[in-house]
């Protein structure tokens, strides 16, 4: 259910990439409106998730920046980790 | 930022793998006896080879997939459905390019294209109301297919052609919900699962709620993810985390995207226009409960089972669907769900492709069925019997092809080469991308 013809883009522009080669690039012709509450001059340059030509959810910067704090922190740790493990070795020789 | 290639990184991906082994390794996983983890999602299980996690996870972690794949589990009866309404005289049936390919009983939609109905693909059921628009004297029809991520969008085009007064429009309702075939297959008392990877997309309009079932009633966990690399891979660290703390939650990795409650502009489009079928057929599954919607009556002028007296409701056709059926697991532990035939199938294709058995190996049960419908994986009797053979064309399913395609190179150069952000690639439908 990942899709085609859904990528991040942001309110103001539309871009081509959602990484997977399926960003639909530009969102179809037709009516752009915006539904739901809050006023769009507010949503400007906010980045959103489109599938199908609609605009379906708001991306949540801090949620995706809580995410990769996360990964990076893991990642970091894997990596002493693995010097660790390598001066170890060293050591035996 | 671009919340994409970010969640791409080697670094994480390597770290996550690592914690991952050592999951499994406390939990007694192994490549006998591995931890089963469903990815509910065809999207999911598009990423998991595109990117080669199922070689590169534990040995003792084996994906299942799941019947998230809108347009292998469509009945070919919809499809026949769908030409016998393209063929009338005056319309435009309009669909998303995911479903022309799949083979009805006689012909495919692409086919009946060819044999002259006037069929055309669309990116969103809005170009569909803007042919209506164009020409108010045809009559055009949108094949309403997919899970709850597709289903606002005709909902929406609905209550359009309602406000526009657009008579000439109308939506060929098949849409399906995730939770329920998940609460048959649990029901199933020969499903050996042991957690999922919850769709990301789909929960981004329902929400994580609907989804308590799954560890309230039958204490599995479930973890919502997102699509890049190292979401899915996260999410497999968190299913394994509760089965090591003895939990069973639902939780939430693709909270960038998925609010808890979903969206509710979309809920109260759907809840306006759509109302459950008692029932719904599904390929390879049969009926399930409440597991279809269909335009309610006040919509009935926008319907298209109702406008041309064809459909699911209004014309079941008995003729039955190819259904799966119990096989021995490899290792005769125990039974699970498959077709033989589709099970050797593989190991032949895979050999052919230049990739190992790996695909074939282990559980590939019931649910990898949904990942075949209409390619070559079963065999040539099989197919000819449940009408998908047809050597001359390429075999519908994304994943099949790409194995297909296998290059030869190791796991690791594919991952980690994949890992790479790959920006403006060809797009979707072909590329293995679903709509629905």
């Amino acid at each position: 259910m990942s899709g085609n013809s859904r990528s991040h883009h942001r309110h103001d522009r539309s871009r081509a990439d959602d990484g997977h080669g399926r960003g639909l690039g530009r969102a179809p012709r037709g009516q752009y409106r915006l539904r739901g509450r809050g006023a769009a001059r507010g949503l400007i340059g906010r980045w959103v998730l489109i599938h199908v030509g609609f605009a379906m959810s708001l991306i949540d910067e801090d949620e995706a920046a809580r995410t990769l704090a996360a990964l990076h922190e893991l990642g970091e740790a894997q990596e002493a980790l693995e010097q660790m493990a390598e001066a170890d070795r060293e050591m035996a020789r | 930022m671009k919340f994409a290639s970010e969640f791409r990184d080697p670094k994480a991906a390597r770290a996550l793998l690592a914690a991952i082994a050592r999951r499994a390794e406390q939990i007694g996983a192994s490549r006998e006896k591995p931890v089963h983890i469903m990815e509910i999602c065809g999207g999911h299980t598009h990423s998991i080879f595109r990117y080669g996690l199922d070689k590169l996870v534990h040995e003792g972690v084996e994906f299942i997939h799941g019947p998230g794949c809108p347009v292998c589990v469509l009945p070919r009866a919809r499809i026949d459905e769908s030409i016998q309404i393209a063929r009338r005289p005056g319309v435009i049936f309009t669909t998303f390019g995911d479903a022309m390919r799949v083979p009805g009983r006689s012909q495919s939609l692409l086919q009946a294209r060819a044999a002259g109905a006037d069929i055309r693909m669309v990116y969103s059921p809005l170009d569909a109301l803007a042919l209506a628009r164009k020409y108010p004297e045809r009559d055009v029809v949108f094949f309403g297919l997919g899970f709850e991520t597709t289903t606002p969008s005709t909902a929406l085009a609905i209550q359009q052609a309602a406000r526009e007064g657009l008579g000439n429009f109308s939506v060929f309702c098949n849409h399906i919900t995730v939770p329920e075939p998940i609460h048959a297959l649990l029901k199933d008392p020969h499903m050996v699962l042991d957690g999922f990877i919850g769709p990301g997309h789909v929960s981004m309009v329902i929400g994580v709620h609907p989804y308590d079932f799954i560890a309230r009633d039958f204490q599995k966990p479930l973890v919502v993810a997102g699509f890049e690399p190292t979401d899915l891979l996260q999410s497999v660290l968190i299913v394994l985390d509760q089965i090591a703390e003895g939990r069973a939650e639902v939780e939430n990795q693709y909270a960038r995207v998925v609010p808890e409650e979903g969206n509710p502009v979309s809920l109260a489009a759907i809840a306006d226009v759509y109302e459950r079928r008692p029932s719904f057929e599904w390929r390879g599954l049969g009926e399930i409960d409440a597991s279809g919607l269909r335009i309610r009556p006040k919509y009935a002028a926008f319907d298209a089972e109702e406008k041309f007296g064809i459909g699911y409701a209004v014309a079941r056709n008995p003729a039955p669907e190819p259904r799966a059926v119990p096989v021995a697991r490899h290792d005769g532990a125990g039974q699970t769900y498959g077709l033989p035939a589709f099970r050797q199938g593989l190991h032949a294709r895979d050999a052919a492709g230049g990739a190992d058995g790996q695909f074939g190996r282990g559980l590939c049960g019931l649910l990898a069925i949904w990942r075949c419908a209409g390619c070559s994986g079963i065999g040539r009797a099989e197919h000819e019997r449940n009408g998908f053979w047809n050597p001359a064309r390429q075999p519908c399913d994304p994943v099949a092809w790409r194995w297909r395609q296998g290059d030869g190179r190791s796991d690791r150069d594919r991952l980690f080469s994949r890992l790479r952000p790959r920006i403006g690639r060809g797009s979707g439908a072909a590329d293995g991308g679903c709509a629905v």
